[in-house]
């Protein structure tokens, strides 16, 4: 029997109250921030003149969030940061460590936003897009209830990443044709590597191993006259399934075949290995560690019916969103807050009747 | 199969009309209208979303770049943004 999905602890039966409820009351927007979601908010007053606009323009897009991302934000975020432009390597929308957000203030300054043939909604799109995938890096790291790294490896090979066949032939056979097996054998291959790896820890546990060590035990290229020569303990050389099957196509056919032939595969089992699970964007494929959070990304904004089909997505549903939906039926549907919550505007609120408005 | 050789599906939902999108420079081909809808996007670049890693900090963040025609991946990108934008289903076929 299937044992029962916990509860996320991020869902409270805490309500939101809009944005537009605090600016009725002409209350600033960093005062909504600041107590919707209880973090710091600091907003850069550096850098270029008019950005007051656009501010209120990255207020407006957190306030449309869906109600799991706002609850992540709530929940893990402690400090929220609105920083110009300078602070961020070039052409960066938004990044997230160890519990601080920050967004780029100027975001729809940023060149690669500003050809005028292009959607007006696009660098909308794209700043919501960065807002739930760095919430999706901060759940899923986050060690007072993210993802046990046993499910974080069932998202990489829901995925497609594979090792090169002729470095590690096992996940081509039958222990690769379910993610299950697929991501037992990798937790036992990383265990046998580093034993501080715990499946059922989220990364940013005490005593884990940080996110960047899990991206170089995972996906670092050594080569075997690197390892033979130094006490490098190596890694599984996992690699995106675009990425392996570029790099297949660029090696001789006959001799692959041979090769593939000694360790029991033939280039027929290995194709099919590599088409059964394909990354959702090439993002996905960059590094370990942004495919759980692309995942995340890809479950609150779908372009396409066609990619729900993809293995990564019912991973992603029942690792990332299971346990949040499963607190929601449990405590039951939220409606928006009909007040912010300092008693004294919200008594100014129902004096004014927009309570009753803003309610519906 | 390399990318210049892989095919796209796109289909309006709402009126069952299809289009199939291949090659480089890219070809639509289909029901004329939906392919009329079409063609502006296929010579258009297309900003995608990357990731950035300050390796010094350990600071993670999503960087936006343009992928412009005929560099890789920019087909499946292009396609994808004009998908959402048009409301139609893409899919990849053989």
């Amino acid at each position: 029997m299937q044992d029962a999905v916990p509860l996320s602890p991020y869902r409270s039966d805490r309500q939101y109250a809009r944005l537009e409820t605090y600016r009725r009351l002409g209350l600033p927007d960093t005062t909504w921030a600041a107590e919707q979601f209880n973090v710091r908010v600091h907003v850069s007053s550096a850098g270029p003149m008019g950005f007051e606009p656009r501010t209120a323009e990255i207020w407006e897009t957190v306030d449309r969030l869906p109600l799991q991302v706002k609850d992540v934000l709530r929940g893990v975020i402690d400090e929220l940061r609105l920083d110009h432009d300078g602070s961020f390597p070039i052409g960066t929308l938004g990044t997230w460590r160890d519990g601080v957000m920050r967004i780029n203030r100027d975001w729809s300054l940023i060149p690669a936003l500003r050809e005028s043939r292009w959607h007006k909604d696009l660098g909308y799109d794209l700043l919501r897009a960065t807002l739930v995938h760095e919430s999706g890096h901060a759940l899923i790291e986050d060690p007072r209830g993210g993802v046990p790294l046993r499910d974080f490896v069932a998202l990489i090979a829901a995925s497609g990443w594979l090792p090169h066949p002729l470095d590690d032939p096992v996940p081509y056979g039958a222990t690769g044709r379910q993610v299950s097996t697929l991501s037992s054998y990798y937790l036992s291959r990383l265990r046998r590597m580093d034993p501080s790896w715990d499946g059922e820890l989220p990364l940013g546990s005490p005593g884990m191993p940080s996110a960047l060590q899990l991206d170089r035990d995972l996906m670092y290229a050594v080569g075997k006259s690197t390892l033979a020569r130094t006490a490098d303990r190596g890694s599984l050389c996992l690699q995106g399934p675009e990425q392996l099957l570029g790099r297949l196509r660029t090696e001789n056919p006959r001799r692959l075949r041979e090769k593939l032939a000694e360790r029991g595969l033939s280039l027929e089992l290995v194709d099919a290995a590599l088409r059964r699970r394909r990354a959702l964007a090439p993002y996905a494929e960059e590094s370990i560690a942004e495919t759980p959070a692309e995942i995340f990304r890809y479950l609150h904004v779908p372009f396409s019916r066609g990619e729900r089909s993809h293995q990564s997505v019912e991973e992603g549903e029942r690792v990332l969103l299971e346990p949040w939906r499963t607190a929601e039926r449990t405590l039951g549907a939220r409606r928006a807050a009909l007040a912010p919550e300092r008693p004294w505007e919200a008594i100014q609120l129902v004096r004014r009747g927009i309570g009753r408005e803003l309610g519906r | 199969m390399t990318e210049l050789e892989r095919r796209y599906r796109l289909k309006d939902l709402t009126g069952g009309r299809t289009a199939e999108v291949w090659g480089s420079p890219p070809r639509a081909e289909g029901e004329p209208g939906l392919c009329a809808l079409l063609r502006p996007y296929l010579d258009l670049p297309v900003p995608v979303l990357t990731q950035s890693l300050d390796q010094e900090t350990g600071e993670r963040g999503t960087r936006v770049v343009v992928l412009v025609p005929g560099s890789p991946g920019w087909l499946p990108a292009c396609l994808k943004r004009a998908a959402q934008e048009l409301r139609l289903q893409l899919r990849e076929g053989g």
